[in-house]
């Protein structure tokens, strides 16, 4: 099977994030709480801006004009793809897990 | 203390103000701490390419980076020169407990330099681990030699007769251990 693309590491938190800037913009406290909701995870800050910067220097999210010292981010087209593919693939190792979890 | 100051330079120019917003924001718990010193670790040993300096500050730092390692070469020289010309011992501590002192302080500075600047990292990982080889160094040394130190004053009152007032088997004791004192033999 073949790899797909990765994410340079912090891949966990990376779906997370990429996941909530697919509703749209949000800076950093927004998108941790958006996932505290989303996911019940809470990212600290160093892994959120590790991630951040990830996912900005390989082109899947870019920063806005910053508003009161926060920059908000939005996932881009190369983002929404790799993040639709991530999830495609989830959501098969998830049916296939819960399939096999099931008494016989 | 600005935690920010953790992360490397390139890295808080970009980052540094919305990531300081985020700190105002949030009730930092000490999970919340180790997780930004490890995002501050990362940020040192992995450089997201698209944070890299421009070619005038890449010079600048080159030249800081350069400077700071002729500073090292020089505590170096100087450790050398100080363990090795007995001449130079001024001082009543060991010389290379004075070199291994010395050369810690050079080369923790060097590395506080490039740490600061963000840059070089694998350097400034080299000068921190010499400057607390040599720290290590210097308190051993220091720890090995207390005891002839702190008995140097008593030795110094040791004359072939002023000791008579004392006990005849701390003198033993005095004259056994004066063997081991480099800087004043015993009389």
């Amino acid at each position: 099977m073949p790899r797909s693309p990765d994410f340079g590491g912090f891949t966990e938190p990376a779906i997370l994030i990429l996941t909530s800037l697919a509703r749209g913009p949000a800076h950093g406290y927004a998108i941790v709480r958006d996932v505290e909701e989303l996911a019940g995870v809470h990212l600290g800050p160093g892994t959120l801006y590790a991630a951040i910067s990830r996912l900005e220097g390989r082109g899947l999210i870019e920063a806005l004009e910053p508003q009161d010292r926060r920059r908000p981010y939005r996932i881009t087209g190369a983002g929404e793809e790799l993040l639709r593919a991530r999830l495609r693939t989830l959501e098969r190792v998830a049916q296939v897990g819960l399939d096999r979890l099931e008494p016989t | 203390m600005r935690l920010v100051a953790l992360f490397p330079r390139s890295w808080r120019r970009r980052y540094g103000e919305e990531f300081e917003r985020l700190l105002e924001e949030t009730e930092l718990s000490p999970g919340d701490l180790l997780d930004l010193v490890r995002g501050a670790w990362d940020a040192h040993i992995r450089p997201q390419p698209h944070l890299s300096l421009g070619g005038d500050e890449m010079a600048m730092s080159l030249t800081r980076g350069l400077w700071s390692a002729a500073a090292a070469l020089a505590a170096l020289v100087l450790m050398v020169v100080l363990v090795n010309v007995p001449s130079l011992w001024t001082l009543s501590l060991d010389p290379t407990i004075i070199g291994s002192a010395v050369a810690a302080a050079i080369f923790g500075a060097a590395a506080g330099a490039l740490w600061w600047w963000g840059w070089l990292q694998p350097l400034w990982v080299l000068f921190a681990l010499l400057a607390v080889r040599n720290l290590e160094l210097a308190l051993v040394g220091l720890l090995v030699t207390l005891p002839d130190r702190a008995l140097a004053p008593l030795y110094r009152n040791l004359g072939p007769t002023g000791y008579g007032w004392l006990p005849p088997t701390l003198v033993e004791v005095a004259r056994r251990d004066c063997a081991r004192c480099r800087s004043r033999p015993f009389p």
